[in-house]
C-alpha cells in the first residue's frame, strides 16, 4: 500500500509537470505521512543526499565543461576531429561522432554536449549541404558516447547511489571500450546513410593542417589526460582532479587562448550553477526516496520478484534492460540513475552480476532514452539546435537507434567488455 | 532566461535571484579553491587539514540549495511536460499554478524543518572546524525559504497572465 | 512490500554492519526473544548494511522518533555527547576485560543515562574490540610512520586530536565512504577493529595492518525515547532487561568473530605488524591530559582507573 502511494503519488505529480525533484519530494512526504513518521524526515533525508563526499566532483566537472565551451577549448577539439576524419563518407557527421569522444571526455553531461558539439557542428552540417534531420540525429545519438567516456558525472551518480562502494576509477575505466564501440557503430552508421544519400566528401586537409589543429587542441587533450591519468595513477582524487581541472580550463583560455572575457566568465559560472542545482536538488530528493524504498522493504521485494520469473543472470538483465528502456522513454538520466540503483543493483548482484559491468548497462540504457520521445531532453535539445520538429527528426533516426541498441545488447550480455579494462588497469 | 537576468534584472524578485545566483557560484568557487588548498597542503606542505571535506560539503549544500531557489524562479528544474503541452491554455495555467504551490509548500518545509534541524544541532561543534554543526542544514532552511518565495511568485504570475507564458 | 504483518509493535532498528555482524545478530536475538516473550507483541524489524543512512543520520532519524532504534560508534556520538569521548580515549583502558567492568558498571550507566539530554534512551554498550590503523602505503612502527598519511576517522574531534598527535592527518568521514576513499587515495588508511576492517572488505586495499591497539571505543545501542515512552511500563522493562541480557550474546558473538577475522585476514595476505607500543602511548598523553582538564571526564576517568 505505501509503495503504491510512494510511486503513485510520484507518477501523477510528473504527469501533471511537477518537476521531478519536486515529485520525488512530495511523493516522499505524503508516504511518511501515511506511515505516520514525522515529516523532518523527508527534509533531513534531503540534507543527507545532498551530503556525501563523492558528489562534489559533479559541480566542478560541469563548471569545467561550461569553461571549456565558451573559452574555446571544446572549438579546438571539434577543429581537431574535422581535420582527422573530415574526409571520410558523411565527413562532418563523422566529426560530430568524434567531436563527443573527445568532448564528452571532460563534460560528462550528454545535454551539455549536444549543446556544445551540436551546437558548433549542425549549424556547419547544414551550411555544408547535409540535410537537418541527419545533422539533428547524428549529433544527439553522439552524446550517446559522451556519457560513457571518463568522467562521467553520471557514473560518479551511480557509484554515490550505489552506496559510495564502487571504485570510480573502475567506473571510469569500465565506460571506456563501451564508448569506442559506440563510437565506431555510430560512425558506421552514419557512413551507411551517408552513401545512401549521397553526401559529399570533404578534401583531406594534411599533415600539415592536421599538425597545426592538433597543437591548438593540445591543452584540451592534455586536460583530458590530466584527470584521467591523475586519478588513476592516485595522485589525485576525483574531487581534486575535478578542482584541477576548473583552473586548468581558467588558466588556458584566460592565459593561452586569451578567449575568456569576463562576462563571458561570469555566464559560465551562472550556467554552472544552475546546472549544479538542478542536478544535486534531484540527487538530495532522490535520496529521500531511495530511503523510503528501503525503509519499504522494496530491494528485497523486487529481488524475490525477479526471482520468481527468472533463473539465469542473462534473463535478469534482459528484463532490467527492457524495463530501464521502457521507463528511461519518460524519465531523465539523474533521476533513473538515483532511483533505479537502490533496486535494481542489489538484484543483479544476487544474481552475480558484477556492479562494475551493471552501472555500465545502467548508463547506457538510460541514456539511450535521452533521445526517445516523449520525454528525451537530447532529443529535444538537438531538434531546438537543428531548427526541425522533434517528429521530423524521429523519422529518420532508426538507424542510429538500430546501433545503439546493438552496443546496448552487446553491453549488456558479454561483460568482458566492460570488465577487462578495469581488470587490467588495476 | 538567467542570462538575461544576469544583464539587466528587473524587479526586486530578479535581483533576489541574482543574488541567489552569485551566492551559490561564490560556493562553487569556493569549493574548487579550497580543494586546491587540500592538494596544497598535502603535496607542498605534507600535512592536509581535516576541516576540507566538511567545509566542502558545507559550501555544496549553500551551492545546491541556492541555485535550486534560484532555478524555481528561472523554470529550470527538469521535469515531464508533455501532457502539459497538449492541454487547452486554461487547464494548462491551472496545472503550472499547481506544481508553483507545490513548490512553494515544499520551500516552506525546508524552511521550518531545515531551522528546527539546525536549532537541534548547533550546540554540537561540526568535527574538523570550529563550527556548529547545525551550520549544514542552514543553507537547507534558507534556499527552502528562498524557494517558497519564488514558487509563490509564480503562483501568482500563472494565475494573472493572459495566455501561456 | 514489508514482512508478513506481525499482530504487535514492530520497531525498527538500523546498523550499518553487514548481516551476520555481531552487533546485527544480537539485535536479531532481541528480537526474537522479544517476540517469544511477549507472544508475539513485540519484535524488531533491523535494517542493516547502512540502509537507512549514515550512522550520525540515524541518531538524527531516532532523536526524532522515525527510526526506534539505532547501533552507532561512540566516536559518532563524541562530539553530540561530549561525556562519552572517555570510552575512545587513546589507552584508557588495559585490557578488554577492564573495559568490560566499566562499561557494565556505574560509569557505563552514567553514559547511558546521558543520552536523555538528547531525546534517547541508552540500551546497551556492544564491543568492538581494540582498534587499530591500517592503510595502503606502509607498516607503522612508531608514530613517526604516521607522518604524512591521511587517516579517516569517525566524525569525532577527540579521533581528529589523536591521530594528528601520532602524526598524521585526519579526516572526518562515514564509515562506509572509507573504501572508495581509499580505492581512489583520497585518504590513505583508517582506523578500526578486525572485525570491522574485515567485514566492510577495506582489507581488500588496505593491504598493511599496524596492532597500535590505541582505542576501544565501544558501541552504543540507543532507542527513540519517544518510541521508548510509547510503550506500556511492562514492555520498556522488558526490552531494558533483553538489551542488557544482548550483551552476553553479543559478546560471544564478538570474540569467535575476532579471532575468525584475524586468521582470515592473515590468510588473505594482510601484512600485520606490532609497534613501538610505549612510543603511541607518550604521543597520546597530551590528547588524555587535555580531554581529562573536562572535570566530567576526569571524574570518569577515575571511577574506571578504579576498576582496572
Ligand atoms: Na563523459
Ligand atoms: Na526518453
Amino acid at each position: 500500500m505505501a509503495v503504491a502511494l510512494l510511486f503513485g503519488v510520484f507518477a501523477l505529480l510528473l504527469l501533471v509537470g511537477v518537476p521531478v525533484a519536486f515529485a520525488l519530494f512530495a511523493a516522499s512526504l505524503v508516504t511518511v505521512l501515511f506511515l505516520d513518521l514525522p515529516s523532518i524526515v523527508v527534509v533531513l533525508q534531503t540534507a543527507a543526499g545532498a551530503g556525501s563526499v563523492s558528489l562534489i566532483a559533479i559541480p566542478l566537472f560541469i563548471f569545467t565543461g561550461e569553461l571549456m565551451l565558451r573559452g574555446g577549448i571544446s572549438e579546438r577539439l571539434i577543429g581537431l576531429a574535422s581535420a582527422l576524419v573530415g574526409h571520410v563518407r558523411g565527413g562532418l557527421g563523422q566529426v560530430n561522432v568524434l567531436a563527443n569522444l573527445f568532448f564528452g571526455g571532460v563534460s560528462g553531461s550528454a545535454i551539455a554536449d549536444v549543446s556544445a558539439v551540436g551546437g558548433a557542428m549542425i549549424p556547419q552540417m547544414v551550411k555544408r549541404g547535409f540535410d537537418r534531420d541527419f545533422a539533428v540525429n547524428v549529433s544527439v545519438s553522439a552524446a550517446l558516447v559522451a556519457l560513457l567516456v571518463p568522467p562521467s558525472h553520471n557514473l560518479i551518480l551511480y557509484s554515490a547511489a550505489a552506496g559510495g562502494g564502487l571504485s570510480i576509477a573502475d567506473l571510469f575505466a569500465a565506460g571506456v571500450v563501451p564508448a569506442l564501440l559506440m563510437t565506431v557503430t555510430l560512425m558506421l552508421a552514419g557512413w551507411l546513410i551517408a552513401r545512401r544519400r549521397g553526401y559529399a566528401v570533404e578534401a583531406f586537409p594534411g599533415v600539415r593542417a592536421v599538425l597545426v589543429r592538433l597543437v591548438g587542441a593540445a591543452p584540451g587533450l592534455a586536460l583530458v589526460a590530466l584527470i584521467f591519468v591523475g586519478i588513476r595513477a592516485g595522485i589525485f582524487t576525483a574531487v581534486e582532479s575535478a578542482a584541477i581541472a576548473v583552473v586548468y580550463a581558467l588558466l588556458v583560455t584566460a592565459l593561452v587562448y586569451r578567449a575568456l572575457a569576463w562576462r563571458e566568465f561570469l555566464h559560465a559560472v551562472a550556467g554552472a550553477t544552475r546546472t549544479t542545482g538542478v542536478i544535486l536538488f534531484v540527487i538530495a530528493t532522490a535520496s529521500t526516496f531511495g530511503w523510503l524504498l528501503a525503509y519499504l522493504e522494496v530491494p528485497a521485494a523486487a529481488v524475490d520478484l525477479l526471482r520468481a520469473v527468472a533463473h539465469d543472470r542473462y534473463a535478469v538483465l534482459a528484463m532490467i534492460v527492457v524495463f530501464l528502456l521502457v521507463l528511461g522513454t519518460f524519465m531523465d538520466l539523474a533521476p533513473l540513475i538515483l532511483i533505479c540503483t537502490p533496486i535494481f543493483l542489489p538484484v543483479a548482484r544476487a544474481f552475480g552480476i558484477d556492479p562494475i559491468h551493471f552501472g555500465v548497462v545502467l548508463i547506457l540504457t538510460g541514456g539511450i532514452g535521452l533521445i526517445t520521445p516523449p520525454v528525451g531532453s537530447v532529443l529535444f535539445v538537438g531538434a531546438a539546435i537543428g531548427r526541425i520538429p522533434v517528429t521530423q527528426a524521429l523519422r529518420t533516426i532508426w538507424p542510429f537507434y538500430l546501433a545503439a541498441l546493438a552496443v546496448l545488447l552487446l553491453v549488456a550480455f558479454v561483460p568482458a567488455l566492460s570488465l577487462w579494462l578495469p581488470a587490467v588497469l588495476r | 532566461m538567467l542570462q538575461e537576468d544576469f544583464e539587466r534584472p528587473r524587479g526586486a524578485m530578479a535581483h533576489l535571484a541574482l543574488a541567489c545566483t552569485v551566492i551559490a557560484g561564490t560556493a562553487l568557487l569556493c569549493i574548487a579553491l579550497v580543494q586546491l588548498w587540500q592538494v596544497f597542503t598535502r603535496y607542498v606542505l605534507n600535512d592536509s587539514p581535516g576541516w576540507t571535506e566538511p567545509v566542502t560539503l558545507l559550501l555544496l549544500s549553500t551551492a545546491m540549495m541556492f541555485a535550486a531557489a534560484a532555478g524555481v524562479r528561472g523554470n529550470a528544474h527538469f521535469g515531464f511536460f508533455v501532457l502539459l503541452h497538449a492541454l487547452p491554455p486554461r487547464a494548462q495555467r491551472v496545472l503550472q499554478a499547481f506544481a508553483a504551490l507545490v513548490a512553494a509548500g515544499i520551500g516552506g518545509l525546508l524552511l521550518v524543518c531545515g531551522a528546527q534541524l539546525a536549532a537541534g544541532d548547533w550546540t554540537v561543534a561540526m568535527p574538523g572546524t570550529q563550527l556548529p554543526q547545525g551550520m549544514l542544514y542552514v543553507p537547507l532552511s534558507l534556499g527552502g525559504g528562498l524557494m517558497a518565495l519564488f514558487a509563490l511568485e509564480r503562483v501568482v504570475t500563472v494565475l494573472r497572465a493572459p495566455a501561456e507564458g | 512490500a514489508l514482512r508478513a504483518a506481525a499482530p504487535g509493535r514492530v520497531l525498527t532498528a538500523a546498523d550499518m554492519h553487514p548481516a551476520g555482524y555481531p552487533t546485527v545478530a544480537a539485535v536479531r536475538w532481541m528480537s526474537d526473544e522479544l517476540e517469544r516473550q511477549t507472544g508475539g507483541a513485540l519484535s524488531i524489524r533491523t535494517y542493516h548494511a547502512g540502509q537507512l543512512g549514515r550512522e550520525s543520520d540515524t541518531v538524527t532519524l531516532a532523536r526524532h522518533g522515525a527510526l526506534d532504534i539505532t547501533r552507532v560508534n561512540m566516536g559518532t556520538l563524541n562530539n553530540p555527547f561530549p561525556i562519552t569521548r572517555i570510552l575512545c580515549l587513546p589507552y584508557e583502558f588495559d585490557s578488554v576485560a577492564h573495559m568490560r567492568r566499566a562499561v557494565d558498571g556505574a560509569p557505563g550507566r552514567e553514559i547511558l543515562d546521558a543520552f536523555a539530554a538528547r531525546d534517547l534512551v541508552g540500551l546497551a554498550f556492544y564491543d568492538a574490540g581494540l582498534r587499530s590503523f591500517y592503510n595502503v602505503r606502509r607498516p607503522i612502527h612508531t608514530p613517526a610512520d604516521m607522518h604524512g598519511l591521511k587517516l579517516r576517522v569517525p566524525p569525532s574531534d577527540i579521533f581528529m586530536a589523536m591521530v594528528r598527535a601520532f602524526g598524521a592527518n585526519p579526516t572526518p568521514l562515514g564509515f562506509g565512504e572509507a573504501f572508495s576513499a581509499m580505492q581512489t587515495h583520497m585518504i590513505d588508511g583508517a582506523e578500526n577493529n578486525i572485525r570491522g576492517f574485515d567485514s566492510s572488505r577495506q582489507f581488500e586495499v588496505a593491504r598493511y595492518w599496524s596492532n597500535t591497539q590505541h582505542a576501544f571505543s565501544p558501541e552504543a545501542l540507543l532507542m527513540s525515547r519517544r518510541s521508548f515512552e510509547g510503550l506500556p511500563a511492562s514492555q520498556r522493562e522488558l526490552l531494558l532487561a533483553t538489551a542488557q541480557a544482548s550483551v552476553a550474546v553479543m559478546r560471544r558473538l564478538w570474540d569467535e568473530a575476532e579471532a575468525t577475522s584475524r586468521e582470515r585476514m592473515a590468510a588473505g595476505g594482510v601484512a600485520f605488524n606490532d609497534v613501538d607500543l610505549p612510543a603511541f602511548h607518550a604521543a597520546a598523553e597530551p590528547v588524555r591530559t587535555r580531554a581529562l582538564a573536562d572535570p566530567d571526564l576526569l571524574r570518569l576517568h577515575r571511577r574506571i582507573r578504579a576498576l582496572a
